[in-house]
C-alpha cells in the first residue's frame, strides 16, 4: 500500500470508483454498490470485499438507511451521512486512499459520497471464524476447555474476560510488508517486566518480512539463540494459560490469523509444565511434573546409554542380561547404532504419519507400525528386540514432553552417535555440552534456566514439583522491582 | 580460524585420551564365564564361553570349552585365540580354576597374568581342583555355564555354614603380593554337583597346607572369617548367628566369641577341642600365633 501513500480521495465518485477498480482489477471479489441518498440526487458508493463483510450489516446499517432516508437536503455532505444516515457503530472519516485500502482489506466497507473529498470506513467485518473449540494439542481432563481462534480481536476479548482489570494493556503494531498482520502486545502494567517488553518491541521493529501468517514466524525472528534446539518463546492456544502467564509478569503476543499466542520470557522449566498442573491436586500435579523431567532424561539418553553399555562397557551389564542381549542380537546384520538410528527414524515416520492420517486410518497405521515394523522386523532378524524395546521406551517417554519434541529427537540422535563413537565418555561429553549450552541461553534477555540455575526454595516451588497455591506467594523472579507478591501472607 | 583449529585439536586430544576404542558388538564376542589353568611344564588354558542360542531365538545359550597351550598363561591364551574368530570377553568371568599340579609350580604366573588382564571383574573368585579342564568339560551344568554353577554352589555353601572363603581374585592377589596367607576352596564334581572338598592354604606361591572341610570351618572361626550359620561337629551342632575372633597378645590366646541361637549340649567342648587340635597340627604349616583359644558364648536371637 506504500504505492498509494500520497494519494487522496477525489471529489468525483466515478473517479474514486475507477481508481479502486484499477487497484483491484485482478481481484474479482471487490463489490461496489451505488445508490442515491434518499430523495436527493447525491450518489453514494459502498465498496467492500465479498466474504469479508457481514452482508446483513451492509444491508441494514449502510444501504437501507441511505435509500430510505427521508427529508434529505438537496445537497448532502459526508458529515450529514456520518451524523444522520448511517447506523454503523464504528466508522471513521479519512482522505487517504491508503487508509481506505487497509480498512477494506481488513473487512471494513469504504463509503464514497459524490462531491466529497472525504470517505468513510465502516466496521462491517463479518468473516467466519472457527469458534471457541478446545485446542486439540492442549486437551485437559479438568479445567477450562476454551481455545483461541484465528481472529485476534476475539482472542483479545477472551483474554480480557479472564483479566478484568484496567491494569491490562494492549498495544498493537502491524508486521509483514504484504500481509500487514496485526500484532498485539498484551501485558499487565504493574506486573510485567518492562525490560522484556521494550526488548521484544525492539526486536519486532527490526522484523522485515513480506508476510506473517503465524506466530511462529515471529517466534523464530525474535528468538535469542537462532540455532538452538530449544525454543525461547512459549506458545499456547488457551486463554487461561495466557492469563496465567500474564499474571506471572510475562508478555503475550497475539497475532491476527492464528490461534497460537506467544508468551515471553520463556523458561526451560516451562517445557515441563502441563496446562492442567494448576487445575489438579498438587500432589498429582507434582508427580506428573517430576515424571516429565525423568522422561526427558530417559527419552534422550536411554538409546545412547544402552549402546554405550552393550558395545563399550559390557562389564557393567549383569551377566544374564548381557547373555540375553547377545543372544537376541545374533543374526542381526546391522550394528547397534545403525539399528538405533533406523528405529528412531521409523518411529518418527510413524508419529508424523499418525498426526497427518485421517482418524479412520489410525487403527490400520497402528497395525502396520506395531506388527509389521516391530514384530516382523525382530522375527526376520532385521532388528534386535532389545534395541526395539529401548527405542520404543525412549519414544514413549518423549511423548510426555510434547513441547520439547524437536529437541528430544535431535538430542537422542546426537547422544546415540556420540555413545557409539566413544561409549559413556562420548555420552558425557555431549551431555555436558548440552547442559552448558542450555545454561548460557536467554529468553528476551532473561536467563533460560533462571528457576533451575540458581535454585532457591521459592523458585523451585513451580519447577520440578508444583507446590500448593498457599505456598506460591511470589511470582517468578524475572525482575526484582516488580510487584512480586501474588497474595497476602 | 585459529580458534577453530585449536577447538578441533582439543576435541581430538580429548577423544584420543579417553582410550575408548573398544567397540564390540555383544554378539560378535565370546563371553567367557570361567577360565581353567592346568599343566606343569606347559600351561593349558581352558575357557568356558557362552554363545548365543542356535538358529532359533527360543534356544537358550549354550557353553563350550576352548583350550590352548603355551609356556606362559599369556602364550596359552594367544594360542587359544588363534583357534577362534570372535573376541574373548573376560568381563563376565565368574570363576578362575587352577589345577592342583599347576598351583604347586606356577601359581604366581597365573596370578600375575590375571592381574595384567585388566578385564576381569571385581567379583571373580578363584578355586583349585584336581584338573581344571576336566571339571569345566563336564556337561551336566544346571545353569548356562559351569562357571556360574561353581560360583553359585560355593556361595550357597558359604551361606549355609557362614564361611567367607576370601577367594576373590583381587583379594588373593593382594595377599600374594604382601606375602600373606591366602586360600582357595578345593572343588570337585560329585553326583552332578560341584562340592567343596577342603581348603588349600597358600603363602607367596607355595601351598602351605590342605584343610579338610571341618578344619576349614574351624580355621574360618580362628581367622575371623565366619559370619555364622548352622554347623555340625561330629554329632554336635550349633546355630550360630555371628562369630568374632581376635588374637590377644597379652594372654597369647585366640579369643573366639560366638553368638549362639541354639546348640547341642557338648558343642562348645567339641568345638574347643577340635580347634585347638587344628592349631597344634597346622601351627607350623599355616603359621598360627598360638595353639590356645578361649571361647566366649552369648545367647543370640
Amino acid at each position: 500500500m506504500n504505492d498509494y501513500d500520497g494519494l487522496l480521495v477525489d471529489e468525483s465518485l466515478e473517479k474514486n470508483i475507477e481508481l479502486f477498480k484499477e487497484i483491484f482489477k485482478k481481484d474479482e471479489l471487490l463489490r461496489i454498490r451505488v445508490v442515491n441518498v434518499g430523495e436527493s440526487k447525491t450518489k453514494i458508493a459502498f465498496l467492500f470485499f465479498d466474504g469479508m463483510v457481514e452482508g446483513s450489516s451492509i444491508d441494514d446499517s449502510l444501504v437501507r438507511p441511505c435509500v430510505t432516508s427521508k427529508d434529505t437536503p438537496r445537497q448532502v455532505d459526508i458529515d450529514y451521512i456520518l451524523a444522520r444516515v448511517l447506523y454503523a457503530g464504528e466508522l471513521s472519516k479519512t482522505k487517504k486512499v491508503s487508509d481506505i485500502l487497509r480498512a477494506m482489506l481488513n473487512g471494513d466497507t469504504a463509503v464514497f459520497l459524490d462531491g466529497s473529498f472525504d470517505a468513510l470506513t465502516v466496521d462491517t467485518k463479518g468473516w467466519r471464524t472457527r469458534g471457541i473449540d478446545e485446542p486439540s494439542d492442549e486437551r485437559v481432563l479438568q479445567g477450562p476447555r476454551e481455545g483461541f481462534d484465528e481472529a485476534a480481536i476475539l482472542n483479545l476479548a477472551m483474554i480480557r474476560r479472564k483479566l478484568q482489570t484496567p491494569d491490562l494493556c494492549i498495544n498493537s503494531t502491524t508486521l509483514g510488508r504484504r500481509t500487514k498482520t496485526a500484532v498485539y502486545f498484551v501485558y499487565l502494567d504493574s506486573v510485567a517486566n518492562k525490560k522484556c517488553l521494550e526488548e521484544i518491541k525492539k526486536r519486532m521493529e527490526k522484523i522485515d518480512i513480506d508476510g506473517i501468517l503465524d506466530s511462529n514466524y515471529i517466534a523464530e525472528l525474535v528468538r535469542d539463540n537462532k540455532t538452538s534446539l530449544f525454543k525461547t518463546t512459549g506458545s499456547t492456544e488457551r486463554p487461561d494459560i495466557v492469563a496465567a502467564r500474564l499474571l506471572e509478569g510475562r508478555i503475550a503476543v497475539v497475532v491476527d490469523g492464528t490461534p497460537v499466542v506467544l508468551t515471553v520470557p520463556y523458561l526451560f522449566s516451562e517445557n515441563f509444565q502441563s496446562d492442567e498442573d494448576y487445575y489438579l491436586n498438587f500432589y498429582i500435579a507434582s508427580i506428573g511434573r517430576a515424571l516429565r523431567y525423568i522422561c526427558f532424561f530417559l527419552s534422550i539418553s536411554i538409546p545412547a546409554i544402552f549402546i554405550a553399555l552393550s558395545t563399550f562397557h559390557i562389564q557393567l551389564l549383569p551377566t544374564p542380561f548381557m547373555l540375553t542381549v547377545s543372544e537376541l542380537r545374533s543374526g542381526v546384520p546391522f550394528s547397534s547404532i545403525t539399528e538405533c538410528l533406523a528405529l528412531i527414524l521409523v518411529f518418527e515416520i510413524l508419529k508424523e504419519t499418525g498426526l497427518r492420517t485421517p482418524q479412520s486410518l489410525g487403527s490400520a497405521l497402528s497395525i502396520v507400525g506395531g506388527l509389521v515394523v516391530g514384530q516382523t522386523a525382530v522375527e526376520a532378524r532385521i532388528m534386535s528386540a532389545p534395541m526395539l524395546i529401548v527405542v520404543s521406551l525412549a519414544a514413549v517417554a518423549g511423548l510426555m514432553i510434547p513441547r520439547l519434541k524437536g529437541a528430544v529427537f535431535y538430542l537422542r540422535i546426537i547422544l546415540a552417535i556420540a555413545s557409539a563413537i566413544l561409549g559413556l565418555y562420548g555420552f558425557m561429553i555431549v551431555f555436558a555440552v548440552f547442559v552448558i549450552s542450555v545454561l548460557s541461553m536467554k529468553s528476551v534477555g532473561v536467563e533460560y534456566m533462571l528457576s533451575l540455575k540458581s535454585p532457591n526454595f521459592q523458585a523451585l516451588k513451580d519447577t520440578v514439583i508444583r507446590a500448593p497455591w498457599t505456598k506460591m506467594r511470589l511470582r517468578p523472579p524475572f525482575n526484582r522491582n516488580l510487584v512480586r507478591n501474588r497474595s497476602k501472607k | 580460524m585459529k580458534k577453530k583449529a585449536i577447538c578441533i585439536f582439543l576435541i581430538l586430544i580429548v577423544v584420543s585420551l579417553t582410550g575408548n576404542g573398544d567397540y564390540t558388538e555383544a554378539d560378535s564376542s565370546y563371553i567367557v564365564t570361567a577360565i581353567g589353568f592346568d599343566g606343569e611344564e606347559k600351561i593349558n588354558v581352558s575357557v568356558e564361553v557362552v554363545t548365543a542360542g542356535g538358529s532359533e531365538r527360543s534356544e537358550t545359550p549354550t557353553s563350550e570349552i576352548i583350550s590352548g597351550k603355551g609356556d606362559t598363561p599369556m602364550d596359552a591364551v594367544f594360542s587359544l585365540n588363534s583357534q577362534i574368530t570372535k573376541n574373548l570377553l573376560f568381563d563376565h568371568c565368574t570363576a578362575i580354576i587352577i589345577g592342583r599340579n599347576l598351583s604347586k609350580t606356577n601359581l604366581g604366573e597365573v596370578l600375575k597374568y590375571g592381574n595384567e588382564l585388566k578385564e576381569l571383574n571385581f567379583a571373580v573368585d578363584m578355586f583349585v581342583c584336581e584338573n581344571a579342564s576336566q571339571l569345566l568339560e563336564k556337561s551336566d551344568s544346571v545353569s548356562v555355564s559351569r562357571g556360574f554353577d561353581i560360583a553359585a554352589n560355593v556361595k550357597e555353601t558359604e551361606r549355609e555354614i557362614g564361611i567367607d572363603y576370601k577367594n576373590n581374585f583381587y583379594e588373593i592377589y593382594k595377599a600374594y603380593e604382601h606375602g600373606e596367607n591366602y586360600s582357595f576352596p578345593f572343588i570337585k564334581n560329585s553326583d552332578k554337583k560341584i562340592i567343596i572338598d577342603g581348603l588349600s592354604v597358600y603363602k607367596k606361591k607355595e601351598e602351605r597346607s590342605f584343610l579338610t572341610n571341618e578344619e576349614a570351618l574351624l580355621y574360618s572361626f580362628v581367622t575371623d572369617n565366619n559370619g555364622g550359620g548352622k554347623i555340625y561337629l561330629d554329632d554336635q551342632y550349633a546355630n550360630i548367628s555371628s562369630g568374632e575372633a581376635k588374637f590377644n597378645p597379652k594372654t597369647k590366646k585366640y579369643e573366639i566369641s560366638l553368638c549362639i541361637k541354639d546348640k547341642s549340649r557338648r558343642f562348645s567342648e567339641i568345638f574347643k577341642q577340635k580347634t585347638e587340635k587344628l592349631l597344634v597340627s597346622k601351627k607350623q604349616e599355616i603359621g598360627f600365633k598360638t595353639d590356645k583359644i578361649t571361647v566366649k558364648e552369648r545367647q543370640g536371637i
